[in-house]
């Protein structure tokens, strides 16, 4: 169940630790499809900005 | 529950932001992020008050004290955007004539729905991934370097790599305390998820205005 769904969002399962595996077995369907949703995101914009980033958080409210 | 779900997302939220402070970052795209960045904070007392008020109609104690303090710690911070944006060569008197960044609306209206028609809790999730994940210490030095801008354009940056990580300890505190009903963790993930969404889709949109080379 577990590995079905972090396949969906492109994870590698060969490095999901069981914690994560629990977290992701606990979310609801419409949970996983936001996850995936956010990698598609990623996925179909990623582009020419990949290896042009810098890692230093950065979110406010 | 609602760290490890955020968890599951934070290394992509950590992917968009990497893009966007990237090295394509320059003076035009950090001040396109400060407008989207105040579209954003300026609706966070509002989104406070309205769960402080619906906490209190609840009479829920636990939310209407973590909602009071926060409202009292989070109040005028759109002013420090402002002032980064003067700082920046913008006219903060623009912002008056700005129509707010679609990205911003959904993220912040997604709140103002669930505080009203769900539950105030809603709302924490949409503060964890945001405090969950500060600016680094060094950002601000590191783009005012970059951008040619002065120091005193990235206050709102500077200010909260060091007050986020208090708030996300005041959040913790919280979230261990409250109750573990069912629906509300729900309400939680999704509100987070939901939210982190909006981030990578806010973020990804700004990249994607900065051209590859400027002329």
């Amino acid at each position: 169940m577990s590995q079905s769904r972090l396949d969906r969002l492109g994870f590698d399962t060969q490095y999901a630790s069981d914690e994560q595996l629990a977290v992701v077995d606990s979310l609801s369907d419409a949970e996983i499809e936001l996850l995936v949703k956010i990698k598609r995101k990623l996925d179909d914009a990623a582009g020419d900005v990949e290896g042009h980033s810098l890692d230093a958080g950065g979110v406010v409210w | 529950m609602l760290r490890e779900t955020v968890a599951l997302a934070t290394p992509m939220l950590r992917q968009a932001a990497g893009r966007l402070w990237g090295p394509r970052l320059d003076a035009d795209g950090y001040r396109a992020w400060l407008h989207v960045c105040h579209d954003l904070v300026r609706a966070t007392a509002p989104l406070l008050t309205e769960a402080l008020a619906e906490s209190v109609r609840r009479d829920d104690g636990l939310l209407v004290d973590y909602f009071t303090e926060q409202l009292a710690e989070e109040f005028g911070h759109d002013r420090w955007v402002e002032q980064d944006l003067a700082a920046a060569g913008v006219d903060p008197r623009s912002l008056a004539d700005r129509v707010p960044a679609p990205s911003a609306a959904r993220l912040a209206g997604t709140q103002y729905y669930w505080i009203r028609h769900a539950h105030p809790v809603a709302l924490l999730g949409h503060i964890a991934v945001l405090e969950w994940l500060p600016p680094r210490a060094d950002l601000a030095g590191d783009l005012a370097a970059r951008t040619g801008l002065p120091a005193a354009a990235f206050g709102t940056l500077a200010r909260h790599a060091e007050l986020d990580l208090s708030h996300g300890r005041r959040l913790d505190e919280l979230l261990a305390a409250l109750p573990a009903a069912g629906r509300h963790r729900r309400l939680l993930a999704i509100s987070a998820l939901t939210t982190a969404y909006g981030l990578v889709e806010l973020m990804t949109d700004l990249v994607a205005r900065t051209p590859a080379t400027r002329p």
